[in-house]
């Protein structure tokens, strides 16, 4: 708790600091490459009937809006003095964007990577260690997000004194939520800015996948009070169904605690945290953020679910029809173009966070190829 | 034994350290679990603390994650330990201090929580994963219900926190020996002894020390420094990868004693 109310004021501190604001700017623009493009998808469009736009943070160094928040949040390490940073990942999009940032800052890093994403996200992995960072293999439970991040809480509070732990999501304990929400606001702030320009008008629609929620927040924050924009979540819907092959919290979970916040959460009648599955390591986590949550419950965004096979077809679309691959993650968001359960605005505006880019999923890929390949 | 908050006091006054080993809920398996709960308390256990095995037991290290996994994976049910508990209460003098975190103590209400632990004879409970700033409801019911939330202090916890937790209603405070997760370790963490003196100027509550402790000579170490000591993974570790063997319910049991009879060779005010 001492590390956590520690963190607070120190983020406390450095949010009103403008020496810090001036350079996490710098580092925005020079480092990561902001502002991205907020694209409009003209074949998109022609095919769904409403205006399309993409925010290209597959663009961003790295190639996933997971750098925002590591630059932040490494920027806030250095200054409370700490030498080592300790990380989870899952698809390894996070962990990549920690190594980097660590490595600009010099600043030394261990990430945690569950077996199963450590073989699946095997290229990321490799990233992370061409950038300096020395990657640990977790062999626990089903070896993806959630067991990493139990594996670099548990590093944390062994070493709290000379250790930060960046946390890749709007998960965790307070502050750790509030902080990656504020560091991945930059998102929202400059898509508000940038439809303006082009339409001269606010959007009708925000799509965002959901695994922790970190994108969705960054997002959707800055629109929360314009209550006529529609904040449409999209989760990983699995294999569709039943326990165990989903990562659909917001729509199938109930409120629990795990990893300190109280959220919506995959369980058991117990509270013993279920296994979660998703076709993507990003989303592969029984947890999602307590602020989604209680948007949620509020009412202010909506939520749906999409299956793997739905999202490999969406994949291959905006492949085809825009010549963006994209991550398996972002795909979900593009899925509800498809299959769109709370409607589409007719000739309105809708903007699609393209959190990342698909470079890391291609053995996924391969794979679920040769799977159908083998059914037919 | 009555309820921490009842009992400490009494035992103070007669100079006996608390002796609290740990079990793993119906670990090895319901029949062992039995076994080990009633050598503990020819042992000499003043209470046993039982973990509810969870998903995710952040704060726990290695050898206690297995036995979680081992019991999970072998069908758990937290009724079914309560159960067990129930049976064992009436046959026993030790009491039953429960470690769980809290997403499990979350699936009912205060008070219904509350009046099921103690039904099963559950006289305190030792949640990991809440925090002082968010546990007063929770102490409440439990208080009224007869069991006692006792709270945690580590290395880490700030002197005004420390004095915080002192002023709860729990019997005793447990202090975590170490910033780190349960386990077994060669050596007692360096500069144990000033944790323990300021903790002492916080507050004025019997202190009992885990994380860390697994031999006769250490628990007397700790022991001279503190009311009361609290061994797990110590005991754990000997069923890991043999569940079915008695020669681990032997050492276990034979680990207890001795540091029962450590404890007591300290004898009044030494």
């Amino acid at each position: 708790m001492e590390s956590l109310f520690r963190l607070e004021s120190e983020y406390a501190r450095v949010s009103n600091d403008p020496h810090f604001q001036k350079e996490y700017g710098e580092y925005l623009r020079c480092f990561v490459g902001r502002p991205t493009p907020l694209q409009f998808a003209r074949r998109l469009s022609q095919r769904y009937g409403c205006r399309v736009y993409l925010k290209r943070e597959d663009l961003c160094h790295t190639g996933a809006h997971k750098i925002n928040n590591c630059i932040g949040q490494a920027l806030l390490a250095r200054k409370m003095g700490k030498k080592r940073i300790i990380a989870e990942t899952g698809a390894g999009q996070h962990g990549v964007a920690v190594a980097s940032a660590c490595a600009a800052l010099g600043l030394r890093c261990q990430v945690y990577m569950g077996m199963t994403d450590f073989h699946r996200q095997s290229s990321n992995r490799m990233r992370m260690e061409i950038l300096g960072a020395e990657v640990i293999k977790v062999d626990e439970g089903a070896g993806t997000l959630k067991e990493a991040v139990n594996a670099a809480v548990r590093d944390w509070v062994t070493h709290v004194e000379d250790s930060y732990y960046l946390l890749g999501s709007v998960v965790g304990p307070h502050p750790y939520p509030l902080i990656v929400r504020d560091f991945q606001s930059v998102i929202g702030s400059e898509v508000k800015r940038q439809v303006y320009e082009a339409e001269g008008m606010l959007p009708d629609m925000l799509l965002a996948c959901i695994g922790g929620g970190s994108n969705a927040m960054g997002l959707f924050f800055p629109f929360l009070k314009e209550e006529r924009v529609n904040l449409v979540g999209i989760e990983a819907g699995g294999r569709g169904g039943n326990n165990g092959q989903h990562a659909a919290t917001l729509a199938m979970g109930r409120p629990g605690v795990l990893h300190g916040a109280f959220s919506y959460l995959l369980q058991d009648d117990e509270g013993q945290v279920l296994p979660s599955h998703s076709i993507s390591a990003g989303l592969d986590y029984p947890g999602v953020g307590p602020e989604l949550s209680f948007l949620k419950d509020s009412g202010r965004l909506k939520i749906t679910a999409v299956r793997d096979d739905e999202v490999l077809r969406s994949f291959f679309e905006l492949s085809r029809k825009e010549g963006i691959i994209p991550a398996l993650e972002s795909a979900h968001a593009l899925t509800y173009l498809r299959n769109p359960v709370f409607g589409l605005p007719k000739d309105g505006i809708v903007v699609i966070n393209l959190s990342g880019r698909g470079d890391k999923d291609l053995d996924i890929i391969a794979w679920e190829e040769e799977k159908r390949g083998q059914t037919k | 034994m009555a309820r921490p908050s009842e009992s400490f006091p009494v035992l103070l006054a007669s100079g006996r350290k608390a002796f609290i080993p740990f079990f793993t809920g119906l670990f090895p398996d319901r029949a062992l679990f039995r076994e080990l709960l009633l050598r503990a308390d020819d042992a000499g256990a003043d209470w046993i603390e039982i973990g509810v095995p969870f998903s995710d037991p952040l704060a726990d290290g290695e050898v206690i994650r297995s036995a979680d996994r081992c019991v999970l994976n072998s069908g758990f049910a937290f009724k079914k330990l309560l159960e067990e508990l129930n049976f064992l209460k009436k046959r026993l003098r030790a009491g039953f201090i429960l470690m769980a975190y809290f997403n499990t103590i979350l699936q009912e209400s205060p008070a219904d929580m509350g009046r099921m632990l103690a039904e099963a004879g559950i006289q305190g409970l030792i949640v990991p994963d809440l925090p002082l700033e968010e546990s007063a409801p929770w102490e409440e019911c439990f208080d009224r219900a007869g069991v006692d939330l006792i709270p945690l202090v580590a290395p880490t916890t700030s002197k005004q926190r420390m004095h915080e937790a002192g002023r709860r209603k729990g019997g005793f405070i447990y202090l975590v020996s170490l910033t780190g997760v349960t386990g077994m370790r060669e050596h007692l963490p360096r500069g144990l002894s000033e944790y323990v003196l300021s903790v002492r100027k916080q507050t004025d509550k019997p202190l009992c020390i885990g994380f860390g402790i697994s031999t006769p000579l250490q628990a007397k170490k700790v022991g001279l420094l503190c009311d009361g000591v609290i061994v797990g993974s110590a005991l754990i570790h000997f069923f890991l990868g043999k569940e079915k063997d008695f020669s681990a319910l032997r050492r276990a049991s034979s680990l207890m004693k001795n540091i029962r009879k450590a404890l007591d060779g300290l004898g009044n005010g030494v």
